[in-house]
Formats: C-alpha cells, sequence, structure tokens
C-alpha cells in the first residue's frame, strides 16, 4: 500500500501525546525524613531507627562499605546526568508511625485518602476483588488485611520490618541469598539503606488462598525510596504477587533502587506481576522517577517455577531485568514484558535466564512500545552452563515504533555452553502498521481506538499472563499513555 | 596498568620515529600516547568481554622493519588469474608493477604522498581513544608497512577476473612479535574491485610461540562503487590475529563480504560499515569451524546514515573441541534514514560438551519507516534428518558431517565464483570438527 494515500489527522494525536499525568497529586503528610547524606552513621540511623537485630545492622553496613567501592554501572542504553547520592534522604516514615495503626479503621484518613485518589480503596476493593493488600506508603507498611485468613493456611505476609521482627531466622537463612549485598552498585546500595517492602512466606504443600498485593507509592519529595522483597515458596506451594504502583507529580528526579528476591522450592511456583507507571516526568523530560531494580528469582529445587510478568510504562530511567537462576532440575522461568517509552522517557529492560539445572526451560516474550522521544531497549541475557544438559530457552521480542524521534533497541546476550542445549531468539522492529490502522479507520472506528487496538493486539501475549484485574489496569494505563499518539 | 599494557607503552616510547610527513608523526604520537593513557581492553570493557586477553602475553611489541620473507614458502594463491601482494609477518613483499589499467597498489610510505589528500583523513578518522580503541591506537603508532590500493573511476580492479589476492602468513615461533600493518583500498566513483584475501598460515610446521598480527584496514566506496571482499583465515593455533575493516560507503555503493573462519588460536575481526548514502547496500556474510583450543571473535557493525539503504549480517557458526565463538552484531538505523531494511541472522552448532557459543545480535533503531529483524540460535543436528540418512546406509559420523557440511553451505553458496566457492568448501570440509556422540 503506498503510504501517501493515507492522510492522518495528527491533531488527536498532538492532543492525546500531551496529557498531563493522571496520578499528579502530593498527599500533604508530615514526614520523618532524615537529612540527604549518607554515611555509616545514616545507616545505623536507620537500623536502629527500625529496632534492627545487630546482625541486620551489621549487614546493611557490610553492604556499605561494600557500595563504596563500586561504580555505577554505564552500559546501559540510557543517558543519565550523575546522581548526587550524598544529595538524598535515606529514610522518611509517614509521622502517625509513631502510633502504628491497628486496622486500617485507624489508618490516617489522608493516606486512605491518597488511596482513594488513586482508586484503590484499600479495605472495600481488595476485600471485593479477594486481594489482600499490603501498602507501602513512602517506607513503612502501614496497613495489612487479610491477616488472618492467611495465617489459617498458614502463610505469612507482612512488611519486611514486620518479618524482621517476629521470624528473624527465615529472614536471616534467606536474606542476600539470591541477590548478594554486593550484586551490583544499586543492589548494594539498597542492602545497606533498605526501608521496608514485603516478605511472604508459603509453607510447604500451601496454595496460597488469594493473590497477594502490595501498592507503592512515592511520596515525600527527594527521598529514595528503598523497598526490599523476599519472597520464599516452600516445597509444592504456590503463591500469585501483584505490585503496582503510582507516584504524585514532581519537578526532582527521584531515585528508587528495590531489591526483590524470590525463592521457589521443590514443586514451587512463583508468579510476579509488576505494573509500574511511576511519574515519567513532564513533556521537556524534566523530572520523572530514575528506576534501578534488582529483581532475581532463584528456582533451588527441581521442577520448580519462577515467572515474571510486567508492565512497565512509567519512570525517567527504568533500568530493570527480573531474572531467574535456573538451578533445580526440570525447573522453569518465564518472562513477559510490555515496556512503553514516550516523551522523554528511557527503559533499559529485559531479564536473564541462567540455565544451570539439567531440563531447564524459559521463555521470554518482550513487547516494547516507543512514541515521542522514548527510547526503549530490551537487554536480555540467556547463559547456558556446561551443567545445563537439555536445557532450552525461546526468546520473542519485538519493537514497536510510533513517530519519529523515538528508539527501539534490542541487545540480547546468548551465552551457550551445552551442545544439547536449544537456544533461539527472535526480534523484529517496525512501525505502526500503516495497513492496519488504514483499515480500521475505514470501518469506522476513531483513530485513537484502532492505536489501541493494535496495540492492545500487539500486547496480548504479555497480558493474558497477568492476573485478570491486573490486565484491566494494564489496559487502561497503556491507554492512557499512548492514546493517539500516532502521526 | 597490567604488566603487558606497560611493556607495550615502554616499546611504544622506545620506538624510533619512521621518516613520515609532519601530521603523521603527529598523529603517531597522539596514539602512542592514547594508548598509554587508556591501555589494554580488558573483561569489564563490554566490547572486549568474551576475548581472553592472556594470549597477547608473550608477544613483543616492535618497531624494527620487517623481512619480507620469499614468496614461495606461503601456500598456493586460493583463486586464479589474480593480482597476487604476500604480507608475511606483517611484512609486505613485492608490488607487482604490471597492473591492470585503473588499478594502483603502492606500498604505504610510497602511496604518502600521491594520496596524502585522501589518506590524511582517513587516518584522522579513526578513533583512538579508550581501551576498546587500543589496537587502533598500536596500529596508527606502529604501522609503517602498508599498503594502498586505488581503482580509478569506473574501472574493474585487479587482473581479467577483476581481483586482487593479498596472500598472508604468520610464522609461529620466530619472532613471537605483534606486527602491525595498515591497508587502504580507495574506490571511485563507479569502480568495482574483488578482494580476496587468504590467511593460510606460513607454510611452515607450526612453532610452539605465537605470532601475532594487527591488521587496521580503511575503505572508501564512491558512488555506485562495488567492493567484493572474501576472506579466508585458516592459521594456525598459535597465531593471534586482529583484524579491523572500517568502511565508508557513498551513494548506491555496495560491498559483499564473506569470511570464513577455521583458524588461529585468537582471531578477532571488526567490521564496520557505515551507509552515507541513499541506496548504499552491504551484504556480509560469513561462517566459523571451529576445533581444538580456538577462539573466533566476528564483531559487526552496520551504521545505516541516509534512506534507502539494505543491510543483511548473515553468520553461522560450527563448534567443537574447546572452541569458543563469539558473534556480536550491530545494526544501528539513524534517525531521517527511512526506507532501511535490516536483516541479521546467526545460526550455530555446538558439537563438543566444552564447546561455548556467545552471540549476541543488536538492533539499535531511531528511525520509525525501517524493516528490521534478527534472530539467533543455538543448538545441535536435527537427530532426525540424522536418523533418516542412517536408515539409508550412512554412519553416524558420515551423517552427522553431512548436516553440518550442508549448515555451512548456506553461506559457501552466497561466494559469488563458483570455483573458489567450491575451494572454500574443501577447505570447510577438511576443517569440520569431530563432533562427538551426544
Amino acid at each position: 500500500m503506498n503510504s501517501d494515500q493515507i492522510t492522518v489527522d495528527t491533531s488527536s494525536v498532538d492532543r492525546f501525546v500531551q496529557q498531563k499525568y493522571k496520578h499528579g497529586f502530593v498527599t500533604d503528610i508530615e514526614s520523618e525524613t532524615v537529612p540527604p547524606g549518607l554515611n555509616e552513621e545514616t545507616v545505623r540511623w536507620i537500623s536502629a531507627r527500625k529496632g534492627e537485630p545487630e546482625w541486620l545492622t551489621e549487614w546493611r553496613l557490610q553492604a556499605y562499605r561494600n557500595w563504596l567501592t563500586m561504580q555505577a554501572p554505564d552500559w546501559a542504553h540510557l543517558k543519565i546526568e550523575p546522581i548526587d547520592f550524598q544529595a538524598i534522604s535515606y529514610f522518611s516514615a509517614p509521622k502517625s508511625d509513631k502510633d502504628r495503626p491497628q486496622s486500617l479503621d485507624e489508618v490516617d484518613p489522608k493516606l486512605l485518602e491518597t488511596y482513594d485518589k488513586l482508586g484503590v480503596p484499600l479495605h472495600e476493593r481488595a476485600r471485593l476483588a479477594g486481594v489482600a493488600v499490603d501498602a507501602v506508603f513512602d517506607s513503612v507498611s502501614v496497613g495489612t488485611t487479610f491477616r488472618e485468613e492467611l495465617k489459617k493456611a498458614g502463610v505469612i505476609f507482612c512488611s519486611f520490618s514486620e518479618a524482621v521482627r517476629d521470624y528473624p531466622e527465615l529472614v536471616r537463612q534467606h536474606l542476600g541469598t539470591v541477590v548478594p549485598p554486593r550484586d551490583n552498585f544499586f543492589a548494594a546500595l539498597n542492602s545497606a539503606v533498605f526501608s521496608d517492602g514485603s516478605f511472604v512466606y508459603i509453607p510447604r504443600g500451601v496454595r496460597c488462598p488469594m493473590e497477594l498485593s502490595t501498592y507503592f507509592r512515592i511520596n515525600a519529595a527527594e527521598t529514595g525510596q528503598f523497598e526490599r522483597t523476599l519472597i520464599i515458596a516452600e516445597d509444592k506451594s504456590y503463591v500469585s504477587y501483584l505490585e503496582g504502583c503510582t507516584a504524585p507529580m514532581r519537578d526532582e528526579n527521584q531515585l528508587h533502587a528495590a531489591v526483590v528476591e524470590l525463592v521457589a522450592l521443590e514443586d514451587a511456583e512463583i508468579k510476579y506481576s509488576t505494573v509500574q507507571n511511576w511519574y515519567p516526568g513532564d513533556e521537556e523530560g524534566k523530572g520523572g522517577i530514575y528506576n534501578f531494580v534488582t529483581k532475581r528469582g532463584m528456582c533451588r529445587g527441581d521442577r520448580s517455577k519462577i515467572s515474571w510478568t510486567q508492565v512497565e510504562t512509567g519512570s525517567a530511567i527504568t533500568w530493570k531485568y527480573p531474572s531467574c537462576v535456573l538451578r533445580g532440575e526440570r525447573s522453569v522461568g518465564e518472562f513477559y514484558s510490555v515496556a512503553l517509552t514516550n516523551n522523554f522517557q528511557q527503559a533499559d529492560t529485559g531479564t536473564k535466564m541462567i540455565h544451570i539445572g539439567r531440563d531447564t526451560r524459559s521463555k521470554i516474550i518482550s513487547k516494547g512500545i516507543s512514541a515521542g522521544r522514548g527510547q526503549n531497549a530490551y537487554r536480555g541475557l540467556v547463559r547456558v552452563a556446561k551443567t545445563a544438559k537439555n536445557a532450552r530457552n525461546f526468546t520473542q521480542c519485538d519493537s514497536m515504533l510510533i513517530g519519529k524521534r523515538c528508539g527501539a533497541h534490542t541487545f540480547p546476550y546468548i551465552e551457550v555452553g551445552n551442545p544439547t542445549a536449544k537456544v533461539e531468539h527472535e526480534a523484529t522492529t517496525s512501525r505502526i502498521g500503516e495497513d492496519q490502522l488504514f483499515y480500521c479507520l475505514q470501518r469506522g472506528i476513531s483513530e485513537e481506538d484502532a492505536v489501541s487496538m493494535i496495540v492492545d493486539g500487539f500486547c496480548k501475549q504479555v497480558f493474558r499472563e497477568l492476573p485478570m484485574e491486573f490486565a484491566v489496569e494494564a489496559k487502561a494505563l497503556l491507554e492512557v499513555s499512548l492514546e493517539g499518539a500516532v502521526g | 596498568m597490567t604488566g603487558l599494557t606497560e611493556q607495550w607503552s615502554d616499546a611504544l616510547a622506545a620506538a624510533p620515529q619512521e621518516p613520515a610527513p609532519a601530521w603523521l608523526r603527529e598523529l603517531r604520537e597522539n596514539a602512542v600516547g592514547q594508548f598509554r593513557a587508556a591501555g589494554l581492553p580488558h573483561r569489564k570493557v563490554e566490547a572486549w568481554k568474551y576475548t581472553p586477553m592472556t594470549v597477547f602475553d608473550g608477544l613483543r611489541l616492535t618497531a624494527a622493519e620487517p623481512v619480507p620473507a620469499p614468496v614461495a614458502d606461503l601456500p598456493p594463491p586460493l583463486c586464479e588469474s589474480s593480482v597476487v601482494v604476500d604480507i608475511r609477518d606483517g611484512a609486505l613483499g613485492e608490488v607487482p608493477a604490471d597492473l591492470p589499467q585503473g588499478l594502483t597498489v603502492l606500498p604505504l610510505a610510497t602511496a604518502l604522498e600521491r594520496f596524502e589528500e585522501r589518506l590524511k583523513p582517513l587516518f584522522e578518522a579513526v578513533e583512538l581513544r579508550g581501551a576498546t580503541r587500543a589496537f587502533a591506537a598500536l596500529n596508527t603508532a606502529l604501522a609503517t608497512q602498508g599498503l594502498v590500493v586505488h581503482v580509478a573511476r569506473d574501472a574493474a580492479g585487479g587482473s581479467a577476473a577483476g581481483r586482487l589476492l593479498l596472500r598472508w602468513g604468520l610464522s609461529a615461533g620466530a619472532a613471537a612479535t605483534m606486527g602491525q600493518f595498515r591497508l587502504f583500498v580507495l574506490l571511485d566513483d563507479g569502480a568495482r574491485l574483488e578482494l580476496v584475501e587468504q590467511y593460510l598460515g606460513s607454510g611452515e610446521a607450526p612453532g610452539d610461540g605465537a605470532a601475532g598480527l594487527n591488521v587496521l584496514c580503511q575503505a572508501e566506496l564512491g558512488a555506485g562503487a562495488r567492493l567484493s571482499h572474501t576472506r579466508v583465515q585458516a592459521e594456525t593455533e598459535q597465531a593471534v590475529l586482529l583484524t579491523s575493516t572500517m568502511l565508508e560507503q557513498a551513494r548506491d555503493s555496495r560491498f559483499v563480504y564473506r569470511g570464513f573462519d577455521l583458524g588461529a588460536g585468537l582471531a578477532r575481526h571488526e567490521l564496520t560499515t557505515r551507509l552515507t548514502g541513499p541506496g548504499a547496500e552491504a551484504d556480509i556474510a560469513g561462517a566459523w569451524l571451529l576445533d581444538g583450543r580456538r577462539h573466533v571473535d566476528n564483531h559487526v557493525s552496520v551504521e545505516h546514515l541516509a534512506p534507502g539503504c539494505a543491510s543483511e549480517q548473515f553468520f553461522r557458526g560450527v563448534l567443537g573441541g574447546r572452541s569458543r565463538g563469539v558473534f556480536n552484531g550491530r545494526a544501528l538505523i539513524q534517525a531521517g534514514a527511512d526506507g532501511s531494511s535490516v536483516r541479521q541472522s546467526n545460526a550455530n552448532l555446538l558439537l563438543s560438551p566444552l564447546a561455548e557459543m556467545d552471540t549476541k545480535p543488536e538492533l539499535e533503531i531511531y528511525a520509525d519507516e525501517v524493516e528490521a529483524s534478527h534472530g539467533a540460535t543455538v543448538g545441535q543436528l536435527d537427530e532426525a534428518a540424522v536418523f533418516y540418512l542412517r536408515s539409508r546406509g550412512l554412519t553416524d559420523g558420515a551423517a552427522r558431517r553431512m548436516l553440518t557440511a550442508a549448515f555451512c553451505r548456506a553461506v559457501t553458496d552466497r561466494v559469488a565464483d563458483p570455483i573458489l566457492a567450491e575451494r572454500i568448501g574443501g577447505l570447510l570440509d577438511a576443517a569440520m570438527p569431530s563432533g562427538e556422540q551426544l
């Protein structure tokens, strides 16, 4: 088809591209924040403030000392102004934390209002949807629902601080075993100053009765957020964990460096889903969250399975590679990703599949969408160790370009050291199908609906991996981020 | 600074200044400075993370003029009716005087005067900064040996077959030096050249010590020019071979590359082409068949800087023994280079439990009206196909050899000259790694 024959009205496009961030507001809650800067004293202060045992304080200090010897990675396809780590405040807790609410009724109403604005009425919708929500507001957990119901099943789902207090031996046994404190620059930083996060423990043979969900929200200005999540699935257990986030509008770039560790033992399965919609910066590329995340799952037991699904539409900078270490025989790793960059957003994201055990399998499906001046890179590693007999990997990463000034990049690393392994990688990059658009338009479908349909179809393979409610949210998010961004 | 960097820096400092134009002397001094500042690359340098740097230990840098060896030593030419130039251990042999109309072949020292206007910007265009450019800096600093090939407007270079053969030879053991050689290929508008390079050893029995060679080639293709470049490398396991080819392609020019790596302890080839004019094409294909402890790195980068350009990268690898293959293919489409088409493909067969293949096909795309795709696979022979052949009476070994040969044929079939393709096919068959029963 000759593209000259098609004229597309771009005014609606421009209008939608200009659309403001819908979740931009700041809740006025007094925070208790340490002054900016990082030294051993800060680390000790955070640890003491949280009443941590000595071993954890030492663990943090060791991580901090490691961090001092490391350098921020520069290999990613990202343009980042150097970050002044001394200009960041490393701890912030809502003031009402002093008398921690015992139930949601006692939660600061302003806080609940914030969730309300986000469309997350903690107690009601959570109950209706059968989802337990452990909401992290800045750095401290403020409410957990459904704990009783989970307790009956023997599932532990609580904030990280509570886990350190109530289940120290479990935390100590697993903390840092998947992402060691000196794994990389940002993981080391997180290990030194991590504020809070979630802890999940599924006992042997238990299928978690509901999907577990945490809503994160960055709130106090100029405060980095450093969550630490640890999920342990014992033999023959199953859990599906949902993580989603939105953040208020702000001018300063905010640093976010989380660490997520998953441990799957024999026959266990962990499904980890993320919808990330942090503030991406304005149309000029000013502001926005810097998101440097280390997520890794260890399939420690035979026949275990870890599945990552992510929808990344937010953040000014995304540096994130959810990975699977397939150690157990016949263990399975999966990665499904939709990453969208618009305006001046930059994403360098992908996964690592490390095959160590025999007959291990992995699958990678990545969909990248670039619009505006967005730069979207897939970076993935598939490594088959000498020991991984009959390992199997299939990778497909497709990129869609919408507009003249964006970029789509693919950097797949494939390292194979076993002759019985089969590794396949395929990728395509193309602009949004003009013939498809034309077809929809001449059927009377509006342009933005057509784009939305095409993008939705492009991402379908990933969306169908998301739990139902999340899939709806993800689809809506993509529409908001992209509506009519074609020209 | 590592020991080797230090040692080589000292050798650079001690090297005598060869007579050269002032701008070149200045450039060489600068290169020495850049090398001293950045040092040799190491595993933390992204582009060198898979290259074993230990193979360079024991290799000396020398500024002494290499002595050209007698031609008779080198293996026979891979193809007939060619203008043949021999380069042994980095030393240029005799350059034939009787050349076809339109073709000029000169030693670098002589050519510097005649082609100064064209060579100076080429020399200056080579990035020397940083550890990834250490060998380019070394080459600029030390390569007094070199060759300039020029084909005049609308002329076909080479002999009746339009062909120029460079016959390289590395003799192991004798010198243990890291030789440096510079090659320039200048094609005027509409000019055509078929360049064949053979690295088939020195013809001597391999010695104990290593022999190194660092070749930097720069080529300029004028509008509508055609360069066909075939490179066959089957050096001994003592050889350490670094080659870097950098091309600039003007409007409607066409570059066809066929590269075959069957040997060398370490062979690293960097091939970069910049498609600067609309309608330029790069058709790049290659294969490696490795056995023993060989290590072959192929780094290919195609930059689409103008609209309507097309490129393809097609590579196949077979790895046996304890060999290691590395492929890093990159295709960049600059903003504005609409109508570009990029295809990238790399398939590999792993035949041995100790062999390893690392492949990284990259796409970097800044324009939206493009078609780009890439694929990479690492696997083994189809057992059903092996079974089929065995059911027809072939032995297991013969069946596997036949299928492996067929796998490589995809690349030899792309060599335009059927006679040359047949010879290369023969070399490939001879080099076929002995796969183990899996």
